[in-house]
């Protein structure tokens, strides 16, 4: 027997078989165990927000909510990252420009 | 002398003048990327403008488990979130990043108000939950900052 979320989507009614069940426990249970803390945590407050629909102390339309918030968050952190990685390009280039071809190649 | 042996003149007795050409083209293609493509320096006044609002936001959501919904304070986070955008846009592509940040702040914003003010006054998990949000909103924005690098 799984746990309370898990139970919740397996007991969800889904006769159009619009929803890949196993995928989606798949995505929370990876996101969970990801090595990246940030995706860990989005893994563990899907997890939080499933078990608090499945015990009704959110609604569908909140939970709804919270997961669109997860997704901007996600955006968020790649915009982050972009910013990290040209960040560090540009202090390879003000390196190289102040200290290699205004220093150093000055002095050979 | 041919051309094959001029080639084998230059790259045996000119490497140094060579790789020294080389380098230095590379480093005039780099810096002139790095003048046309990179990112805004540090921002101080930034930082200040979204530490300053995220205790505010704090305390706006604070009041939504309460019947009553103070609309001007709303108005007033909703006006101060509209100026940072627009003072982060106005640095151009550059910091495309920052206002692509803040604008995800402002919808996510919007959607929680909008929340409120059509179905009524938070319960504590509710609360708690958007709270938590926001406030990670905030601090990758925040994060995302300090990452710049200071111009000095």
């Amino acid at each position: 027997m799984g746990s309370k979320w898990e139970d919740f989507i397996d007991n969800l009614r889904d006769e159009a078989g619009k929803l890949a069940k196993d995928e989606l426990k798949d995505l929370i249970k990876t996101a969970k165990d990801d090595s990246e803390d940030f995706i860990k945590e989005q893994g563990q407050k899907l997890e939080i927000y499933l078990t608090q629909l499945a015990s009704g102390q959110i609604t569908k339309n909140q939970f709804e909510g919270y997961v669109l918030d997860i997704k901007e968050l996600t955006e968020m952190k790649a915009l982050q990252m972009s910013v990290a990685a040209k960040a560090s390009a540009q202090r390879m280039v003000n390196g190289i420009t102040d200290l290699i071809i205004d220093g150093l190649l000055m002095l050979i | 002398m041919g051309g094959k042996s001029m080639r084998k003149y230059l790259i045996r007795d000119n490497v140094p003048k060579v790789i020294l050409l080389n380098h230095l083209l590379l480093l005039w293609f780099i810096s002139a990327c790095a003048y046309v493509g990179f990112i805004t320096y540090y921002d101080p006044i930034t930082y200040k403008s979204l530490t300053d609002l995220k205790p505010e936001v704090m305390a706006l959501y604070g009041t939504f488990t309460t019947d009553s919904v103070d609309a001007s304070q709303i108005a007033a986070t909703r006006l101060k979130l509209a100026q940072i955008y627009e003072y982060e846009k106005g640095k151009g592509e550059k910091n495309r990043e920052t206002y692509e940040q803040i604008k995800k702040i402002q919808a996510m914003f919007e959607r929680h108000v909008s929340d409120r003010l059509t179905t009524g006054r938070w319960t504590t998990t509710h609360l708690n939950n958007q709270k938590q949000n926001i406030a990670e909103a905030f601090d990758i924005a925040i994060k995302t900052e300090r990452l710049k690098n200071k111009n000095e």
